[in-house]
């Protein structure tokens, strides 16, 4: 969604020059950065090694780099041709957990295979099943999957670890300076300070946090025991698969949920980079889709955990109005080959979480605007209203008011797992019941009369 | 009204400016926080409250060794700044137990409280010195943890406090601590518990276990006790119930299926403490959650034990 008063300065198929192409991928892999963390957590949550984390941040860095190359290369059969990279998916992070405790790693893994298969086959179906997203249910789901985004982005942005802590004013001054840069860079910068305006504020926090948090001097001590250079596997025992029946529905759920997420990345990432489009063009989405399926298959099979297209990196190329796919693709080689050097990766992994929080809530706010952009386009009438409504009421109220969604029925907890996926099912749903009368009264006058 | 480029370039400066403003004086009140708290290793604690708890005593502690007993005016004087958004206060007391300052109950300074107990009937001052003099290295922050009824309620709630022992000027030794009601749990209060509980039956052996046992000392801390097994799994003190015959804890399955007191075990056979996770649920109907069970051997009557107790995890703020 280009602002207003300005226009696409790298355009999709445009290679921009070596040092804005660096930049900008840096800057992108920067925002991928966020979630690398995710990995980590789910081992030590579990119980892991330190060994186990970090071979598994790793594996995850290095297949969604990957993913985000294959997603920006538009081949025949798979990829979008959009820059929509991958991160290590945060959706997945509590079903992948539940099949740790399970079954170990190899039933993680194996679930997150066959998770990836689901969405490979739902991403066949999706070109036959256009007639479910029209521009509101689309636009719902955008900034839904911006929505999705703010619970991480929001506790990082204040530093705020663990549930009940104190407010820490340290942590909300560099969260703020950092913010307030990227957004001054953006709304009054021009050219270079515009574009690396995200790259400025992370070095602006960064600074900050040094200078007035002392665990963000002592972290940077981790780095120098780090090597320079490791291969993450360190035997076969890390690629054994499993497979549990017992883990197939949730898997299938969130498989859905991951789905209908990128679904909603590669509208975005279509509207902001195609912005003369008047309708959606399925095919690049479903071949996105099929990217993403693939690359969550991939992860699993190399030994890693499930990733996800982000939406914040489609935010960013929104801010920065720099969209082209040459940018995914230089950022997922960076980040793939930060999976084999652990000094690095860790430096990077070390930017401070007010300053991971800001970049987040900068980058998301063009994802979650698109989304309304998107959906008020629209003349609204009650049985759209109605759609809208019901369904955002419902599903923010798992989010809002959590515990009374905790003591229903296990089907029920499934459909109400969270905010994104439970709008979207049910804005498809209430849509097509709401419209069913003007439907079959569509299909009626396209049949042919019978003499 | 039409914006004009002179007016952009204004609203630039004044931009910048403000940043700038924010940055200095922020930075200069907020680098004052940050003083000695490098040396304290506050990166044992999951919570902000813990550190700045320990950084707030660490800093009273400091003035007195400076100032001796003018510091408890400044306390006094200054509750803004001696106690954490006015939900901490502090407390000095000479190491024969004669209370010097205290932020909350002023009416017991020049008392000797050295037997004054909690509502559980613990003696609060004999611990913290026993604390102090016995485990500087096993606890460094002097926690201890008591039933307590805060100033202004009715109700008693768990407070976990910390102390230091500090020199004043004239020569005399003190400490001073401070504490916060209804804390978030540290997994590090566990560990001191059970690291403690490991040298008291190494020194003392089987005697020790009625001061573990006992639902009213100072081994039970916020309504959790000490567990003790043999290397076979058999409970020697049971987390629950004591049971007769004792059960073997090796076969406790939790809600996924997984032995966490057995892979305890597994992890205790080469090195001397581990941590393990497991999944419980706090109430009928509720989502399970997930426990730590710290562990660590211990040496009784030339047999190899296991000492042992569950903490709760720290909830990451944004997973529901």
């Amino acid at each position: 969604m280009p602002e207003e008063d300005g226009k696409i300065i790298y355009g999709l198929n445009q290679v921009p020059p070596p040092k804005d192409l660096l930049l900008l991928s840096f800057q992108q892999m920067l925002l991928l950065f966020t979630a690398a963390t995710f990995p980590a957590m789910l081992v030590r949550e579990v119980g892991g090694t330190l060994q186990e984390a970090s071979s598994m941040v790793a594996l995850t860095m290095i297949a969604a780099g990957v993913g985000s190359i294959i997603q920006a290369s538009r081949t025949r059969w798979i990829g979008s041709g959009y820059l929509c990279p991958n991160v290590c998916g945060p959706s997945y992070l509590a079903v992948s957990m539940q099949a740790a405790w399970i079954g170990g790693f190899p039933l993680m893994r194996g679930m997150i295979v066959f998770a990836g298969l689901v969405e490979m086959g739902l991403a066949r179906a999706i070109r036959k099943l256009r007639f479910l997203f029209p521009p509101l249910v689309t636009g719902l789901t955008v900034t839904m999957v911006g929505v999705s985004v703010i619970p991480v982005s929001v506790a990082n942005f204040f530093g705020t670890r663990f549930a009940g802590d104190r407010f820490g004013w340290e942590d909300a001054c560099v969260g703020a300076i950092a913010l307030a840069v990227m957004v001054g860079a953006n709304i009054w910068g021009k050219g270079s300070l515009k574009m690396y305006c995200l790259l400025l504020g992370v070095v602006v926090g960064w600074l900050l946090a040094l200078w007035l948090q002392p665990d963000a001097l002592d972290n940077l001590g981790r780095i120098i025991h780090e090597p320079w250079i490791a291969f993450p596997v360190h035997g076969l025992e890390q690629l054994k698969l499993n497979f549990s029946f017992r883990m197939v529905v949730p898997f299938l759920i969130i498989a859905l949920c991951g789905s209908l997420k990128s679904f909603g990345n590669l509208i975005a990432a279509q509207k902001i980079s195609e912005p003369e489009l008047k309708e959606l063009k399925m095919n690049p989405i479903s071949k996105g889709l099929l990217a993403d399926g693939f690359t969550t298959a991939l992860a699993g099979t190399m030994g890693g955990m499930a990733v996800d297209t982000s939406s914040s990196n489609v935010g960013l190329a929104a801010a920065t109005q720099a969209v082209s796919r040459w940018i995914a693709i230089c950022a997922g080689i960076i980040f793939a080959l930060l999976g084999f050097t652990p000094k690095l990766s860790m430096a990077i992994s070390l930017v401070p979480p007010p300053v991971v929080g800001a970049s987040l809530i900068f980058a998301v706010s063009f994802m979650i605007c698109t989304g309304l952009k998107e959906m008020l386009a629209e003349k609204l009438d009650q049985r759209k209203i109605f759609a809208v409504g019901i369904s955002l009421i419902l599903g923010l109220g798992t989010g809002l008011v959590p515990s009374v969604f905790e003591r229903m029925p296990h089907v029920l907890q499934n459909f109400f797992a969270e905010p994104l996926s439970s709008t979207t099912i049910l804005v498809i749903i209430l849509y097509q019941i709401f419209h069913l009368d003007k439907t079959i009264a569509d299909a009626r006058k396209k049949r042919p009369v019978k003499k | 009204m039409t914006i004009t480029p002179k007016m952009k370039s204004g609203a630039k400066l004044i931009w910048l400016a403000a940043i700038l403003i924010i940055a200095f004086f922020g930075g200069v009140w907020l680098s004052g926080l940050r003083k000695e708290t490098r040396s304290l290793q506050l990166n044992r604690y999951d919570y902000r409250d813990t550190r700045q708890l320990v950084t707030l005593t660490a800093r009273a502690a400091e003035l007195i060794g400076t100032e001796g007993e003018k510091a408890f005016a400044r306390f006094r004087d200054n509750p803004d700044k001696w106690t954490l958004g006015g939900d901490s206060y502090l407390y000095v007391y000479d190491l024969g137990g004669i209370n010097l300052f205290h932020g909350g109950y002023p009416e017991l300074e020049g008392k000797n409280l050295i037997d004054f107990t909690d509502l559980l009937g613990k003696k609060t001052v004999r611990m913290i010195i026993d604390q102090l003099e016995k485990y500087p290295r096993l606890n460094p922050h002097g926690w201890i943890h008591y039933l307590w009824v805060p100033p202004g309620s009715l109700d008693g709630v768990w407070k976990s406090s910390c102390n230091f022992k500090v020199r004043m000027p004239g020569g005399q030794w003190v400490f001073v601590g401070s504490g916060i009601d209804s804390p978030m749990q540290e997994r590090e209060f566990y560990r001191i518990n059970v690291d403690e509980a490991g040298e008291l039956i190494e020194e003392k052996g089987s005697s020790a276990f009625q001061s573990l046992k006992d639902p009213r000392g100072r081994f039970t801390i916020h309504d959790r006790g000490i567990f003790v097994i043999d290397r076979g799994g058999k409970a020697i003190i049971d987390p629950g119930l004591p049971l007769d015959p004792p059960r073997n804890l090796f076969e406790y399955r939790d809600l996924t299926g997984r032995r966490p007191i057995f892979e305890l075990n597994e992890k205790l056979n080469s090195r001397q403490c581990a941590w393990v996770v497991t999944l419980d649920r706090e109430k009928a109907g509720s989502k399970p959650v997930k426990k730590g069970i710290y562990g660590r051997r211990a040496h009784l009557d030339g047999e190899d034990v296991i000492v042992g107790a569950i903490s709760p995890r720290p909830r990451p703020a944004w997973m529901r």
